[in-house]
This record gives C-alpha cells, structure tokens and sequence, in this order.
C-alpha cells in the first residue's frame, strides 16, 4: 500500500518537478474559464454617483459585445481627498475617478501606485468632462443675487463646503479668488479680501459638496449655496424648480476631474487592460453624452450639450497649477487658514 | 434614491416652533414649504418669506429681523449636527477589544496593539492492543498536550512580536519567539525562533490540525528553528515566498541554541493561483515546494555517560511512541551514530479547501548523512500523507473549520462538525539496518503506516471537541538482531477538549 520510495534525492526532485508542472497546467486551463468574469474598482469623489452608475452600464454592455468578458464595475464615493488617501493606504482601486488633479498626485507620490506623470497618458490631461463653480438660490431669488459681488453683502448667508476637506470646495475658493484676482486686474490683496468677506458669510463649512446641498436644501440654511454645476443641476432637477433656481455668475473657474488607472493594483488584480479601455471609454462620444446629460461639460464638441457661457478661467492661468494652489492657499497655515472666519 | 441623504440626528422641532408662531402673526406670514424628502425621512421645511405689505416699514424689519433669527438657529441646529456628525467619525483613544480572537488593546490608529491568546488542548488517551503492557500503559493516561499563553504585539504599526511558551506534556518549552518587521506585504523579515519552512502539516497551526496528532511525515521536519527569514505575499497572496537561514535543528526537535558554526538554508514557494480576481470562487487552491540543507555536525562525545548531542532526531508514532532511534552507546563513542555534514530536506505539497471539502498532502524526501566511529554514510527517509476533510454546518480551509453558526442551545444551534480521514506512511532507508548498523531493526521500525479518522465537533471558532481513532502498523522494531519482528500495531484512540482564542 505504501508508495513507491524513490532511491536517490535526484529521482525524488525530477519526479516532483514533474508533478507540479503538471498541477500547474491544469490550473492554467482552469484559470482560462474563469477570466471570463473581471471586477473593477472605481474609486471616486461624491457627486459622481450618478453618472458613473451609467457609464458603467454603458462600458459593461460594450465590453462584453467586444470581448465576450463580463465586466462587473463596482464604485466608491466619498470626499476627494478622502477617497486619495483611502488609496494610499490600501483601497484597492483599479481607477481613480477624482475632483482634484491634487489628490491623484499624492497618490503617486505617497503610495507610487501610479507614476508621477499619469496625467500624460490620456488626452485632456486625463479629464474627460469638466464642470464649473455656480450659484444654486430659492425659488425667486429673494436677495436678487446675480454675481460674485453678491454673495459678500452683509446680511447673505453662503452656503459652501470646507476647502481643507472637499475638491469640490476647493473650486469653489478658487473659483472666488480667481474672479475677484480678474476683476481688480491681478491685484491679490483685492482678491485676498474678497475671499475673507466671502467666507466671513459661511457659517456652516460642510465637509463635502454633498453635505452642504443637504444643508441648503434640506435644512434651510442660507440664501445662496455655491457649487459643482452638476451638483446644482441635479439638485434643481431632484427636488424642483419650484423650489430652486440656478444662477451662473458672469466668470467661474473650468472645473477638470480627472481619472487615472492605478498601475500597481491593476496589475495586482490582472485588469490592465479592461481598466485601460474603461478610462478611454469615458472619452467616447456615447460616455461623453451621458456626462452631459448628468450636467458634467463633455470634452467633445460635437455632443453640442445647452450649458450655459460663462467666461471660464482655468487654474494653470490664474494659479499656477494644482501643486501652487495647494501650497499657496490650503495647505496648514496657508491662506484659507489664515483668512477664514466664521460669521453669523 | 435618496441623492440627498438626511443625517441622522437632525432635529428640527425648534425650528418648527419658530416658524409656527410666525404663522400666527396677523401682519406678517413666514409661508413653510415642504421639502420633497426621496429617503422616506419626514417632510423638512424649507423658508419662503411672503413678503409683508408694502406700506408697513416697522413691519419689513420685523420680518428680515425673523428672517435673520430663523437663519441663526437653522445655522446653530447645522452646526450642531455637523459636530455631532464629526464626533461620531472620530476615533476615539485607545481601545479594549475582546472577541473570538482573543483580548487586546490597541491605539486609535492600531499602530500599537497587545493581544492575548491561549492554546489549551486537554486529552484524554488509550491504546487498544494488549500484548505490550509497558508501552499501552504509558499511552493511557489524561494528558495536557499543550497549554499556551501567546502574546502578540505590534508596535509602531510596523513591527509584529510574538511569543509562545508551552507548558504541556509536562515540560517548560518556548516555542515562539520572533519579531515580524512588515514594510510591505511582500517584503518581510522575521527573526527569532520559529516554524521553518518545511512540513505543510507543521505549518497549520496546532488548534486547526483535523487530527489530535500529526501524521508520520511530521517525523521529518523540524519543530521550530532560530534564525533570520524573509518571507511575503506578492499579487494578493497568490504567491508565498520564504528564504531563511536557520541554525539547522535536528527533525522533530525545538533546540534554541547551534553547537558549531555551519548554518542551513531553507525556502518555500507556495503559489494559490485562485487568489487573482474571480478565481476565488473556484476555491483556495495551494501547492508549492519548501526545501532545506545544510552541514549539520552533531558528536558522539559522552558526557555523564550520554552522548552530548548527535543532532540526529527519533521518530515517533501517532500515537507519541518512539518507534526508531539511531545506535547509541553509553559506554564507547564509537557506537554512537551523528549527523555528518549534509542534511536535506525536499517537501512537495498541496491543499484545496472549497466550501465544507478539504485536502491537504506533502511528501518529505530527507538525505541524511551520518558517522559512526570512522565510519559514515546516507539514509534516504521518505514519508507523506493525505487528509479529506468534510465540514458539516461550516467552511473549510487551511485556518481550520468557520462554523457558520455557533452552538448556541436556545436558538438549537450545534456549531460545525468536521469529519476527516488520514493516510500516512513513513519509509526508513534500509541502509540504517545493514553495513555500519546506524540502527537495531529489532528496535527501530523501517516502515511504518498509519489510517486515521476523526471526529470534531466546532462549537465555535474557538472551542472543540474532538475524537480520533489512529491504526499504525509497523515493519520491523520487534524481535531480536537476528529475528526480527514487526512491532504490535497501534490502536490509539485519543480525546480531545480544545480551547484556543
């Protein structure tokens, strides 16, 4: 019954070497069958739900006519740099899908789970739609707010999310900055003290763009809530026109989240390539009109979406890009620390 | 869909308050508007001034002083909210944690943590063959196998420390003694006193062994070893590797300390092709190969009439007995057989846990060389064995039997049951018998095979009860020189109660 002894270490080692040759054979062939399933991880900020909930139908529906692979997209919401640093510390993500170009940099830099220069590698700098920062007010505009200058007068209440926490409220500060730095011809102590009057009429910072749409909206608080253009378009759209009224200031700032394929992870979970195609999917026209209908700015042209024209400045002409920005006005002790005080 | 969750602790009874007793106001209305709410929370109100008659100035500042009264305690209430929001995320200082995985304490970020665990495995034991009296006798008896109190700790977040001694058998051993540094999942340094490489059996930890004993090819792999070993997961845990450099301990044995300066060199690489993507589903298969060698040089010099150390192992028997032992001499150092030189171990193995079904089998290849007085030479052992294993109201897998409900009496409730059976088999080389006589036939058994069954009864993650039944029979190790016999067969049945945490 006993087996067969072999006589010499050499016979053994051949024979197991066999052995697990052949044991790995057999799980090759049985891998090959189950590749025809493949999970993505898509981590993203919070007002993305929506339209991701769509691509990702739109993408799993073509990838499997092209493929024959069923692709199963799951999504992750939160607070840009939230979700940045759920990354670093080991969410496992095949893409990123974030509000700042920022907190994908500190993902390459802090993890090296994708390279430094990942915003090369798609076109637009990896920012497939864009948005913009505009005013959300009640139905009537009872304070008859119109522009940025608006927004300062004593007595208004802004509603806006905390720059140290949300992307989106980051745009939003930028967004201030920028246009009072243009209007007083580049004069940034003019811009300084617009900022502080601004957030001196915040008395609530949320700490996400979603949870100051709840605080407008559902709590009643402020006259005015400043936001993603999305945000607002999908807060009018949900809870009434009856109610709420969109006001798009005369110049805003051009909103770019981008995506990114986080190279160490997906080629941990063996979805390069699906994750790859998913990304450049988001720059087909089908993807690029469903951003549009979720009121995000397609990239292409020809998808000719009604967005209104505001006079759009982007943060490389106004601040130098997302490393001087971050530096300048919200890293600890910078600007926004120095400037805000809460009124009301 | 909810797009704009409510927050929990929303209150907003004084702000409706407020805004009732505007509505009582004959000269003024603060109109509320029902927010539609898509979550199923109640209505929430949202303002709407109506604008109060033109003519009355004392009654316009009247209603933006309200106004700007109802934006304050809506602001208030927010804040509030938003802080109690805040408080509830944040983490709070250290923490006492106490569950199915021990006891512990631990910073808010889990940089520092302190676990206590403890292994007791109390047995009842009876061999069921009659015609050796002195061995059967020794086998019955109740037994504390293993009692062990093990402490875990990490510190920094980057170091793991753990330490087990054992006071079972009727001994005082240390067993585990290593820090674990971590910089990453596939690069990891380990050193201390630990599991070498070799033996897949060895390598599960003792509470999760289906059977109360391991199986003969445990015979052929050391216990524990000290030295330095890197070891790590690459691609979610599909590949498994370890490189360590080990003093080299004897099989079967726990030595703290080497006697000369040659160090033996062991790894494994383990690979679970089933742990990439969907692969899961098709369960937690694993193969691989662990290896070792090295100049083992143990003597036969005597001290108070006993060799000081051979670095040569016994075998022993399911059941504990001895059943082989190399020559030995009181007297003359001549007689006395030591390890020389080369030992190497070559270890394939496998396991495939999937839902309640497990398997799990190794073979054991050992080159040995040995001395005897001028004299020397090789043996070749070989042992392997095989393990199906069936969980009954639980999974299966490699870190023992998950009860999908615990025992729980009212709620009629029994745990897990895990049925499983053995066959193992352990092949001596012949050369010890012949030529330098490295040992007595009549004495040492050549071969040996064992089947096993055992019953197990998870009451939980952490308590078992446990029953196996072991038939070993044996080739040689009876007899004299000249006649040799088999030794009697082995019938042990063994009882367990196990708990571990």
């Amino acid at each position: 019954m006993r087996p067969k002894k072999f006589r010499s270490l050499k016979q053994f080692a051949s024979s197991v070497v066999w052995v697990v040759v052949s044991v790995a054979g057999v799980m090759l062939a049985a891998g090959g069958t189950a590749r025809a399933q493949v999970k993505l991880l898509n981590v993203s900020y919070d007002p993305t739900r929506e339209l991701y909930v769509d691509v990702n139908k739109a993408f799993a529906q073509k990838w499997q006519r092209q493929t024959g692979q069923s692709v199963t997209i799951n999504q992750s919401h939160g607070g840009s740099g939230k979700q940045a640093r759920s990354v670093i510390d080991g969410l496992q993500a095949d893409v990123v899908t974030l509000a700042l170009a920022y907190d994908i940099d500190a993902i390459a830099e802090k993890s090296g789970r994708l390279p430094k220069d990942w915003q090369k590698r798609l076109p637009e700098n990896s920012t497939p739609y864009t948005s913009t920062v505009v005013f959300v007010v009640r139905k009537g505009n009872p304070r008859g707010i119109k522009d940025w200058d608006d927004l300062v007068k004593p007595g208004t209440v802004v509603v806006a999310p905390n720059p140290k926490t949300s992307g989106g409220a980051r745009w939003v500060y930028l967004a201030a900055w920028g246009q009072a730095l243009q209007k007083s011809g580049g004069d940034a102590a003019k811009a300084r003290d617009y900022v502080t009057r601004f957030y001196k009429n915040v008395p609530v910072l949320d700490s996400g763009a979603r949870g100051a749409t709840t605080t407008f909206a559902q709590r009643g608080v402020g006259q005015v809530l400043v936001s993603w253009e999305n945000e607002a378009a999908l807060l009018v759209g949900e809870l009434g026109r009856d109610k709420f009224e969109i006001v798009n200031p005369g110049t805003s700032i051009l909103a770019e989240p981008p995506v990114a394929l986080v190279d160490r992870n997906v080629d941990k979970h063996g979805t390069r390539a699906v994750a790859d195609a998913y990304l450049h999917f988001l720059y087909t026209p089908e993807a690029q009109a469903i951003a549009a209908r979720h009121h995000y700015r397609p990239r292409d042209a020809k998808i000719g979406a009604p967005f209104p024209k505001i006079k759009l400045f982007t943060i490389e002409e106004v601040f130098g890009g997302w490393q001087k920005a971050q530096a300048a006005h919200f890293a600890d002790g910078a600007l926004f620390d120095q400037i805000y005080q809460p009124g009301t | 869909m909810a797009l704009f969750a409510r927050p929990l602790l929303y209150k907003i009874g004084r702000v409706s308050s407020f805004m009732a007793g505007l509505a009582c106001c004959p000269t003024l209305a603060v109109a509320q508007e029902v927010a539609p709410v898509t979550d199923g929370a109640p209505p929430v109100p949202t303002p709407t001034v109506v604008p109060p008659p033109a003519d009355s100035a004392s009654s316009r500042a009247l209603a933006q002083r309200l106004d700007e009264l109802d934006q304050r305690a809506r602001i208030t209430e927010r804040k509030l909210e938003l802080a109690q929001e805040a408080a509830a995320q944040t983490p709070a200082g250290a923490s006492v944690s106490a569950d199915e995985k021990g006891f512990g304490i631990s910073s808010a970020d889990k940089s520092f943590e302190l676990k206590l665990h403890a292994l007791l495995q109390a047995d009842a034991r009876r061999l069921f063959y009659s015609d050796d009296a002195v061995l059967r006798d020794k086998v019955d008896t109740f037994l504390l196998r293993r009692v062990r109190p093990i402490i875990d700790a990490t510190v920094l977040g980057l170091v793991d420390l753990r330490i087990t001694p054992d006071f079972g058998n009727n001994t005082t051993a240390l067993y585990d003694a290593y820090a674990d540094a971590h910089p990453t999942a596939w690069l990891r340094l380990r050193a201390g006193k630990f599991k070498p490489p070799v033996g897949l059996e060895r390598l599960q930890t003792d509470n999760y062994v289906p059977f109360i004993e391991r199986s003969l090819d445990s015979n052929l792999s050391a216990q524990r070893d000290v030295g330095l070993e890197l070891w790590g997961d690459i691609a979610n845990a599909a590949v498994h590797y370890e490189l360590a450099v080990l003093n080299g301990n004897a099989d079967g044995t726990i030595t703290d300390i080497d006697d000369e300066h040659a160090k033996s060199y062991a790894g494994r690489l383990f690979l679970r092709p089933f742990q990439l993507g969907d692969l899961r589903a098709l369960g937690d298969l694993g193969f691989g190969v662990a290896v070792s060698t090295g100049n083992e040089k143990g003597s036969s010099a005597l001290a108070s009439g006993l060799a000081t150390n051979t670095w040569l192992p016994t075998f022993k028997s399911p059941a504990q007995n001895t059943i082989y032992t190399f020559t030995a001499s009181t007297t003359d150092p001549t007689q006395t057989v030591f390890a020389s030189h080369r030992h190497t171990r070559i270890n394939p193995q496998l396991y495939y846990y999937n839902g309640p079904v497990g398997l799990l089998a190794e073979w054991v290849h050992e080159y040995q060389e040995v001395g005897k007085g001028a004299t020397g030479g090789a043996v070749n052992n070989q042992a392997g064995h095989v393990t199906l294993s069936w969980v009954f109201g639980g999974d299966n897998g490699f870190d023992g039997p998950r009860p999908r409900k615990p025992a729980n009496w009212a709620a009629k409730e029994l745990g897990a049951i895990e049925l499983a059976a053995r066959y193992s088999w352990l092949d001596l080389d012949d050369l010890g018998f012949t030529g330098s006589a490295f040992a007595d036939p009549s004495k040492s058994v050549s071969a040996a095979e064992d089947w096993g069954v055992a019953l197990n009864w998870w009451l939980n993650r952490d308590v078992k009860i446990s029953g196996t039944w072991d038939q070993t029979s044996f080739t040689g190790g009876a007899g004299t020189t000249t006649a040799v016999a088999n030794r009697p067969t082995e019938k042990a049945g063994f009882a367990r109660f196990q708990v571990a945490f």
